[in-house]
């Protein structure tokens, strides 16, 4: 190992002072033990939460039947029987308020007591955890003891990924069986809940919301979406569902629906009418028309641990890269010393990074893989779909373009800003107020300028309009024609943007000798000759930054559009940032826009890699 | 996005940037002097060691659109129901702009407000989504009467036996009028029990003319709806409509000959210069309410939301106006306008339910809406209240308003899934004529078949 358990003259003189190789590997053991910890902890906890938040809705259900006009504690005795503790206060415990009819305070709190608990803890993952933290251990000592040089001083990180890898997907199956099997149990506590109600005089239409599932159907109405509103491929689902089992799964969209059944009389079915004698609610079970089915989206999708254990993972798997990686420094503790000093300067700004810009950009790199809405319980995968999609989607590659053409506006606006600067370098007064004037639309919010110049170019009662007609022109459809309003944003643009690109030239412009000019000018050199041999030259630095961010800023063209003209007329104007956003918030479709995000990424990727590569080598390197 | 024109109905003026509320200016505070700090240590020593804590308030919040003077009156509201609930605070979280945007991120982030404000075109986007709650078993608790409100209105927000938000107002299309332009132009102002399209375009033609002799017109008899919302109502009124009866195909509505001849006479209006220049943006023009009110144009599509802009106009004599209903196809003998609604709904996981449920109810309350009343914005959802408004009106103009309501539609924003996509694609079929010159039976066939792909999404 390089620098590592053999030392050396610096090694020798800092051992003592700086955390040794085996604390290192101690240290980065531990860090694997800690998240195995950790994933357990996670799976525990997410069914742990699961459960309670089970007895929760089994609570709500029995202070439903508490609150019939015959229910009281009698219905909820026969309901839960001696899970149920019904009294007058609050109680530890998961629980709900029962009111009485016409109330809105609380009359009774019924508390529920969890179901046996079952499978409380993820014994097979846990077993594979320590399993592998025994191996990795034993791998370790024997390491210390027999040393084998190695180039690669991370490559005891990949057991430890591997295996907290392995952890969290055991644990993920583990949560999902158990979370499945709370849902299963609280849609036959639905059934059972209304089976209940119907003995206690419930009227038939409004039984099933004793339940308060999502959703419940017959097949008896002539719509399954009669009672509650079903998405339609889950009441297709559900339809084409064996009809003898009477609690089953479903699975749309990659999601998982839990369905229990119960006979039930319906308003179509020839059961008798709304039953006056409680005895009498006894609907033909027989009869295929007679059966609810309550349907809700299980747990498994609405509390996945997926993610905080993929998290879970990932965090202690770099830890241990990190120690690992920091492992040859041991021996130098001088420069351990420094670099931990360094990533302790830096580790906040790093974790700003992590959280608020690597995160957000990986969630939406997640996001652009489903079928993403935002309110939307479930969010299927769809792989490449999003992607695939918009490959078809001429509006976006219409999008593309305009932002493409919006952009040839740079080169137009950098002749401009530079042929400014060369004219406003004097320091005299007038000139200082010409820069001042020309900078400030760079200072000055985009909705204010956008809102000014959208009423200056309005086509009846513009004040550009109406000056060219006073001069004898036609009035121009500045933003209503699809012909010129991508022009006049190009326009507004070049008037915006030149006042900043002036300033920073003019600082390309300072840093140049004025010994060149005036050798130049002994030489003979005329004003074009300086400016294409001295000035141009001089300025080449400046001229690839103005170029590479005034690209990538033009590309994210949003204000202007979003004021002006939205993306109109006809779609003429509709650029890519302002297409995303109304992909994203006024159709909804979240992951569509996340892909959209990405592959917009992608173009102004490969636009800067093509500056660099076409440009740099000549400009900046020249 | 959310129809602009139903978001209106009770906000959209207040979005406007010239009538948005500004924080007051932090009330001056004098730096404490030397002298001053050992009186100030000790009277902060006695107040921290001898005051008891007083109970946590449950603090409710509302998330609702409403701006400036509108959110001024929805305070007042919610004043006097901490005052009626001691212990009960309620907390207005406005958002004028980007409303929908912030309430979906609030309930995608697990923290709902307690109540909020749900505009008819998103009722299947929270509905249909479960994230709104069945307010149906409470209207006893709440006193709340199904019969009490517009019946048209309450329909809106049911599915079956259910409501999913309690009424809070709405307005229907009208026509209003500048009767001194008609009288100038030698227009006799029309009646409520309706006229014609050839009628409204003889009106529209008599009015306008070139005032100055600058060969431009300076008097317009209307100006072009561009947007959906507001052209739908002359489909209807034509007797045709722009989805099927279930709203799952627009192939045979939106390009059927009832709403084609729709288009070629809301067109034609444009192409024979009876309007100004349409902007082809969804804000529409926004001179158009100053214009009318000058005189430069006759007639003004728009609901019970512009009134308030031109209330105090009337009221000194300035503007004459008239409400009339919307024009409807010579063939036919009256009009169905369109109705846009908002009510009161309280998501499922709100963090206090009932007491949610209880403020939603007090919202929608016959108390609530005299004090809502005052914005003017909209018309009451309860009858009594909207007839007390009416009877109490001089003009004549909110009795019309109710009148109007009366043979009006909902939006098919209020039954049919995130229905802001088929907006977005129907303003393509008339903006395609105007700018392209494209035949309207092509650019209707094309955006129906459009529409149908979105429904069948």
């Amino acid at each position: 190992m390089r620098g590592g358990d053999g030392g050396g003259r610096g090694a020798g003189r800092g051992r003592g002072s700086g955390p040794s190789p085996g604390a290192l590997r101690a240290a980065a053991t531990a860090a694997t033990a800690l998240g195995l910890a950790l994933i357990l902890g996670v799976a525990a906890g997410t069914v742990s939460h699961g459960r309670h938040d089970n007895a929760t809705h089994v609570a709500r259900m029995a202070a439903a039947l508490w609150e019939l006009p015959a229910g009281g504690d009698a219905a909820v005795t026969a309901f839960l029987e001696g899970r149920a503790t019904i009294g007058p206060d609050e109680k530890a415990g998961p629980g709900a308020h029962a009111y009485r009819a016409g109330t809105l305070e609380p009359a009774a709190w019924i508390a529920v007591a969890p179901e046996e608990p079952g499978p409380g803890w993820p014994l097979i993952p846990t077993t594979l955890a320590l399993l592998g933290l025994s191996l990795m251990s034993a791998w370790a000592f024997a390491r210390r003891r027999f040393p084998p040089p190695s180039r690669y001083p991370t490559l005891p990180a990949l057991p430890a990924t591997l295996l907290l890898a392995a952890t969290a997907v055991a644990s993920t199956s583990w949560a999902h069986r158990a979370l499945g099997d709370l849902s299963a149990g609280r849609a036959v506590h639905g059934t059972r809940a209304i089976e209940v109600a119907l003995a206690h005089g419930a009227d038939p239409g409004h039984a099933p919301r004793v339940a308060g599932l999502p959703w419940a159907t017959t097949e008896g109405l002539a719509s399954p979406d009669e009672l509650w509103t079903l998405p339609r491929e889950v009441a297709e689902a559900v339809a084409a569902a064996p009809p003898s089992a009477p609690a089953y799964t479903v699975t749309v969209g990659g999601a998982t629906y839990h369905v229990a059944r119960t006979a039930f009389p319906t308003p179509t079915s020839p059961a008798p009418p709304i039953p006056q004698d409680p005895t009498a609610t006894e609907p033909d079970a027989a009869n295929p028309a007679n059966h609810l089915h309550l349907v809700l989206l299980g747990y498994e999708d609405t509390r996945s641990p997926a993610i905080p254990l993929a998290a879970a993972a990932a965090a202690p798997a770099l830890a241990t890269i990190l120690l690992l990686f920091l492992l040859p420094l041991s021996a130098r503790p001088r420069a351990l010393r420094r670099t931990l000093t360094a990533w302790g300067f830096l580790s906040p700004a790093a974790a700003l990074l992590l959280l608020f810009t690597f995160g957000p950009l990986l969630f939406s790199l997640w996001i652009s893989l489903h079928e993403w809405h935002l309110v939307d319980p479930v969010h299927p995968f769809t792989g490449l779909a999003n992607y695939g999609a918009l490959l078809l989607d001429g509006e976006w590659w219409s999008a593309i373009r305009n932002t493409a053409v919006f952009t040839l506006h740079v080169p137009f606006a950098m002749a401009v800003a530079l042929g400014l600067a060369l004219l406003t370098r004097r320091s005299r007064r007038a000139v200082r107020w010409a820069r001042l004037a020309l900078f400030l639309p760079g200072i000055t919010s985009v909705v204010a300028i956008a809102v000014v110049w959208k009423w200056l170019l309005d086509d009846g009662y513009g004040l550009v309009n109406r000056a060219l007609e006073g001069v004898g022109l036609g009035s121009v459809a500045w933003l209503t024609s699809p012909d010129t309003a991508l022009v006049t944003l190009m326009a507004i643009s070049v008037w915006m943007v030149v006042g900043y690109q002036m300033v920073v030239f003019q600082a390309g412009l300072a840093a140049i000798p004025r010994d060149w000019y005036d050798a130049a000018r002994v030489d003979g050199a005329g004003p074009l000759q300086r400016f294409r041999h001295i000035t141009l030259p001089g300025l080449r630095h400046t001229l690839f930054f103005v170029l590479v961010t005034s690209v990538i800023g033009s590309f994210q063209v949003f204000g202007l559009v979003y004021v002006m003209t939205e993306g109109g007329p006809l779609g003429s104007t509709d650029v890519a940032v302002y297409h995303i956003y109304r992909e994203a918030w006024e159709f909804l479709r979240v992951g569509n826009a996340a892909a959209m995000s990405w592959v917009l990424f992608a173009v102004v990727f490969v636009a800067t890699w093509l500056h660099f590569r076409l440009l740099e080598r000549r400009w900046a390197h020249a | 996005m959310p129809d602009p024109g139903s978001r209106a109905a009770a906000g959209a003026p207040a979005r406007h940037p010239a009538s948005r509320t500004h924080l007051a200016a932090p009330p001056f505070r004098r730096p404490a002097t030397p002298a001053s700090r050992p009186t100030l240590l000790l009277a902060t020593t006695l107040f921290t060691t001898t005051c008891t804590p007083s109970p946590p308030a449950t603090t409710l919040r509302v998330a609702l659109w409403a701006g400036g003077h509108e959110l001024e009156i929805e305070q007042q509201v919610a004043d006097r129901y901490e005052a009626l609930h001691p212990g009960v605070r309620v907390l207005l979280e406005s958002a004028p702009n980007g409303y929908e945007e912030r309430l979906l991120t609030s309930i995608a982030a697990g923290h709902p407000p307690d109540v909020y404000l749900l505009d008819s075109p998103d009722i299947p986007t929270f509905v249909d989504r479960g994230l709104a709650t069945d307010l149906a078993p409470y209207q006893e608790a709440l006193g709340f009467a199904a019969d009490s409100v517009f019946p048209q209105v309450l329909d809106a927000f049911r599915r079956g036996d259910a409501i999913f938000a309690l009424p809070k107002d709405f307005t229907p299309m009208v026509i209003y009028a500048n009767r001194a332009v008609l009288e100038a132009a030698g227009v006799e102002t029309p009646s409520l029990a309706g006229w014609t399209w050839d009628e409204f375009r003889a009106a529209a033609e008599a009015v306008t003319r070139d005032t100055d002799g600058d060969g431009r017109p300076d008097v317009f008899g209307f100006d072009f709806p561009r947007n959906l919302y507001q052209w739908v109502p002359f489909v209807w009124s034509a007797g045709g409509d722009i989805l099927a009866p279930g709203g799952d195909a627009a192939t045979g509505y939106m390009d059927g000959p009832a709403a084609l001849e729709a288009y070629a006479f809301l067109t034609g209006l444009a192409e024979d210069g009876f309007t100004p220049g349409a902007q082809f943006v969804q804000q529409g023009d926004p001179a158009r309410e100053a214009r009318f009110a000058s005189g430069g144009q006759a007639l003004l599509l728009s609901g019970h939301w512009t009134l308030r802009v031109f209330r105090d106009l009337v009221a000194d004599g300035t503007l004459d106006l008239a409400i009339l209903p919307i024009p409807h196809h010579p063939i036919l003998d009256r009009a169905t306008s369109v109705i846009y609604a908002s009510g009161w709904a309280v998501p499922p996981n709100a963090a206090h339910l009932r007491r949610a449920i209880d403020l939603a109810g007090f919202l929608a309350s016959r108390e609530a809406q005299r004090i809502r009343v005052r914005s003017g914005l909209a018309i009451a959802s309860r009858m009594d209240v909207a007839a007390d408004i009416a009877a109490a009106d001089e003009t004549g103009v909110e009795r019309a308003f109710i009148a109007l309501a009366g043979g009006a539609r909902m939006t098919w924003g209020a039954h049919v899934r995130d229905f802001s996509r088929i907006e977005a694609l129907a303003v393509e079929i008339m903006d395609r004529r105007l700018l392209n010159g494209e035949a309207l039976a092509g650019s209707a066939g094309d955006v129906a078949r459009r529409v149908d792909e979105e429904l069948g999404r």
